[in-house]
């Protein structure tokens, strides 16, 4: 179209040149005209010679010029002529170079031109009518996703604490860092852990990459659980309008446990291997389990036990099936709240008796500039905190090359599985379920039964792995969470209570269900780490407070290793010798740190006794005494480190001795 | 908050990360050097844990070496990149490193010629899954990263390494000289069996035990439990002629080694009376 405009334009431009020229004049360029105002031959020779070499070459130019160098010719000639043409000439020239970048604003921001785009950033109203802004949200991919503007109360950070905006922040920033991660990382059994060693080791922000792939994957975790707390608290879920979307929620919240899980796999370290290990042996007890045990066992591990088929397997789910998943999720869920009901308002100001507080409650905030400029700060700000905390606090942790013929001691699934394993120790079912047959064996022997004492008759029926690992924990999540949209609609229609969301006054059976089930929560979490029902021999106990075995997870995220006291001594500051930790009984002022160690491990030991001594054969040892020995084994900075702990005899067959041997190096660093 | 305010703010931090990453950038190449230094530190402590479980049975808990076993490993021509003639005996182009590697990975299928005047019997067996022993291909690795840890000679080897002169097959001597060849009077003197005993300490004590009866630190994993000198019913069916075979061609078969080349006809009967003592088993 416009190229056909040009050649309109261009043709009686060639035919009749002088017809744009408005002040030709005094200038006396018109060429056509010239001749006729000549007087004798001489002077017209003259003239003519003239002509025939500046004047006709520039006409020749001027009508062969392109079409906008045509254009201009009248505009020069016009700023020749005089200051007022001169200024004419500016006034037109910036005019036009307005026009020129005003469109390029306008095209670049899909909509908002260049006065609207200064207001924009400004913070001013929008200069143009209507609201060009709003053509932005039209015209733009990622603008068209998000509402034109959002409630005013909803947006209130005491609100919702922006922590959905924080969940997907994290995903991306996973994304990204889990990319370039991805560049220097082999899923081979024989790769993996060499390949995080030079990521860590020979890849400038390799390590950076790494801490900050694991920040974010802990903080994901912990974000998106308080982010379906604070939506269940303000009562955010409630059907007709939000009941999917709670749903959609619940499913992101298993996928964003099944991205973090899968990824503490690939490290192929000790930790990883085993946190994984018993992360899926729950998979081996789905009922029934010759069948459908054994099968999802076989299909997630890609063998009896996690191998190369099995790190596959986790690496493929982790990056290409979980992730796209997700997406598809985040995408259903956010259009969801974006299109269908938004962000809801706090509850108080919703069900407000005061229609002024209603009224201003959905005053409209345009999501441009205000929201847009409001979410750009939150991942400047969380893109600097979660930087400096990678770069200088927290380090992901990589222990030894996996071990599938050792199991740590004390080996934990990741933290936000902890309440299952201790689910699993069963601190309630069984122990209750034998107290019922204990009682029942007892009516039976009464009534005059015949039972042994030992023997059992509910118990049985209850596989415990099955039954705490897996069906109590998906019987949780249902109940818990998928259905408190619909159980509490269920509840408020039968006992005809006025639907709200307020928590504190209409929602008290609400606030005692989640104080309940938060305390559970915590309990049976609690009951999954180690400090919790460890059947460990007292004396490996001791020796796994000092110097413990490589392969166990925190229980909390984000904290470093303990790698237990000595290590964290260090090699320069183990003196050889053997100590007898009798003599470190008292602790004195003067004492070195290592001395302190070695009165540290004497309390310990004596603790064991008192507590054999106090009746507890378990966790006591009769008359314990221990050494510590530290030998240089090697020249060149390798130290053997000797706890010996000795007691007498329990039984026959018990060996009285428990040896705990490590080397240090000098330059392993457990700082 | 203004617009023009989260800007601003925005921005900071936009810069401050900018900072961060840049200071965090300055010190990479030293993080760098000095995770490589820990990580090899760890992974000469994780060797020394695959040693004490995997090797000390046979080449000493400090890599001195069982005699009729393992060779000791802190040996200077084995270690030594400058001085390794045994590498270049045996044309070997690789590194010291490569050789321990492809050592314990594949096992010694052949006896070391190298060593073949040094009596181990035993073959290296294959340790690396490769090739179907027990051990990961990090394990190897940690492996050689702990012997070649060790000092060039850090510890006295116990067995003197001879460098091989290839010379003519001994000939054996015959039965009825045997006796004649005892070259003290028999029964023996105190002083001839203390002698003995430095010999049998030396070269015996590893399999036969130091109280002679046969459980020594090298019995582990041998053929055939080495003859214990205390039991004098079994001791009885074995006459001199009998014991001095064994001591100077060895017993292949049960992981005995010959020391005929290796011990003088002197310090042979020596260590065969100090023997034969618990039983007072002296004359034929």
């Amino acid at each position: 179209m416009g190229l056909f405009n040009r050649k309109v334009k261009t043709k009686p431009v060639n035919e009749t040149p002088k017809t744009d020229g408005n002040g030709h004049g005094t200038d006396g360029h018109a060429g056509d005209a010239e001749p006729t105002n000549g007087g004798n031959g001489a002077e017209l020779f003259e003239v003519k010679t003239s002509l025939s070499l500046s004047e006709r070459l520039g006409a020749a130019a001027r009508e062969r010029a392109p079409h906008a160098i045509k254009e201009l010719i009248p505009w020069i000639d016009k700023a020749r002529s005089g200051p007022a043409g001169r200024a004419e000439f500016i006034d037109k020239t910036k005019e036009s170079a307005w026009q020129q970048a005003d469109n390029t604003v306008r095209a670049v921001s899909a909509g908002m031109g260049l006065a609207d785009t200064r207001a924009f950033f400004r913070g001013d109203p929008p200069v143009e009518k209507p609201n060009p802004r709003y053509k932005v949200h039209v015209n733009a991919f990622f603008a068209h996703l998000r509402p034109k503007y959002y409630e005013k109360s909803s947006t209130k950070f005491s609100h919702t604490f922006g922590l959905g905006y924080l969940s997907f922040y994290m995903f991306v920033l996973e994304t990204i860092t889990g990319v370039i991660l991805m560049v220097f990382y082999t899923p081979s059994d024989r790769r993996a852990y060499e390949d995080i060693v030079e990521i860590m080791s020979t890849i400038p922000y390799g390590q950076l990459m790494r801490d900050l792939h694991r920040v974010g994957a802990e903080l994901m975790v912990l974000i998106v659980v308080l982010h379906m707390t604070r939506v269940f608290l303000t009562g955010s879920f409630k059907p007709p309008a939000r009941g999917f979307t709670w749903l959609t929620g619940i499913v992101l919240l298993i996928l964003t446990f099944a991205l973090s899980f899968s990824g503490y796999l690939l490290p192929w370290d000790q930790l990883a291997y085993w946190a994984v290990t018993i992360g899926t042996s729950m998979a081996k007890s789905v009922p029934p389990k010759e069948i459908v045990g054994y099968f999802s066992n076989l299909i997630m591990r890609g063998g009896d036990t996690i191998n190369q088929n099995g790190l596959l397997r986790f690496y493929l789910m982790h990056v290409f099936a979980l992730p796209a998943i997700t997406l598809i999720l985040i995408s259903v869920h956010y259009y969801r709240v974006a299109r269908s009901h938004g962000i809801s308002l706090p509850a108080a100001e919703e069900e407000s008796p005061d229609p002024n507080v209603r009224k201003a409650a959905k005053e409209r905030v345009d999501y441009l500039p205000e929201l847009f400029t409001r979410e750009l700060l939150w991942a400047a700000v969380v893109t600097f905190l979660v930087t400096a905390y990678s770069a200088w606090i927290f380090h992901a942790p990589l222990q030894e090359h996996s071990n599938p013929l050792h199991t740590p001691l004390h080996t934990t699934a990741p933290w936000y599985f902890l309440w299952i394993q201790g689910l699993l120790k069963d601190a309630f079912v069984l122990p209750a379920l034998r107290a019922v047959d204990q009682s029942m064996i007892a009516m039976a022997n009464a009534l005059g039964a015949n039972m042994p004492p030992g023997s059992t008759i509910i118990v049985p029926f209850y596989d415990s792995p099955a039954w705490q690992g897996v069906i109590i924990p998906t019987m949780i999540i249902p109940a818990l969470f998928l259905g408190v949209p619909y159980i509490n609609e269920f509840w408020e229609k039968f006992w005809g209570s006025k639907p709200s969301r307020q928590l504190l006054k209409h929602r008290k059976g609400t606030v005692i269900v989640a104080i309940l089930s938060t305390i559970f929560m915590l309990v049976i979490w609690y009951q999954g780490t180690p400090f919790y029902g460890v059947a460990a021999p007292p004396a490996v106990e001791v020796g796994q407070t000092f110097l413990p075995e490589e392969g166990v997870l925190p229980p909390v995220p984000l904290v470093p290793d303990d790698w237990g006291p000595i290590r964290q001594l260090g090699y320069a500051n183990l003196p050889d010798g053997e100590y007898d930790l009798a003599q470190y009984a008292t602790p004195r002022e003067s004492y070195t740190e290592f001395e302190r160690v070695l009165a540290g491990m004497q309390q310990e030991i004596l603790k064991r006794g008192a507590i054999w001594n106090s009746g507890d054969k378990t966790h006591g040892l009769p008359n314990p005494r221990g050494t510590f020995t530290v030998e240089q084994w090697q020249q060149n900075g390798l130290k053997r480190l000797d706890f010996h702990i000795q007691w007498d005899k329990m039984t026959p067959s018990d060996t009285g001795e428990y040896h705990r041997v490590i080397y240090l190096h000098e330059d392993a660093n457990y700082k | 908050m203004s617009v023009q305010f989260k800007i601003l703010i925005g921005i900071l931090f936009t810069v401050a990360t900018i900072v961060a990453l840049v200071i965090y950038g300055i010190n990479e190449d030293n993080r760098m050097k000095a995770y490589q230094t820990n990580f090899a530190g760890r992974s000469i402590q994780a060797g020394a844990e695959y040693y004490e479980s995997y090797c000390a049975t046979c080449h000493g808990e400090k890599g001195e070496g069982i005699v009729g076993k393992g060779p000791p490993l802190n040996r200077k021509d084995l270690l030594d990149l400058k001085a390794t003639p045994h590498l270049k005996a045996i044309n070997w182009n690789g590194t010291a490193a490569d050789f321990i590697r492809n050592t314990i990975a594949a096992g010694r299928p052949q006896f070391s010629k190298y060593y073949a005047d040094e009596n181990y019997p035993q073959h290296m067996p294959t340790w690396s899954q490769d090739y179907g022993g027990p051990l990961r291909p990090d394990q190897v690795e940690a492996l050689v990263s702990y012997i070649l840890n060790w000092a060039p000679g850090e510890f006295e080897p116990l067995v003197a390494i001879v460098t091989p002169t290839p010379g003519p097959a001994p000939t054996p001597i015959p039965p009825e000289e045997i006796l004649k060849a005892v070259p003290f009077p028999v029964p023996p003197s105190d002083a001839i069996l203390a002698e003995g005993k430095t010999v049998y300490t030396k070269n015996c004590l590893a399999c036969h035990g130091a109280n002679r009866d046969g459980n020594g630190p090298g019995a582990v994993g041998s053929v055939k439990p080495p003859r214990n000198f205390t039991d004098c019913t079994v001791m009885q069916g074995i006459d001199l002629i009998r014991h001095h075979d064994s001591v100077v061609n060895g017993i292949p078969a049960n992981g005995m080694p010959a020391w005929g080349k290796k011990l003088s006809n002197e310090e042979v009967w020596k260590v065969i009376m100090y023997e034969r003592e618990p039983c007072k088993l002296f004359t034929p």
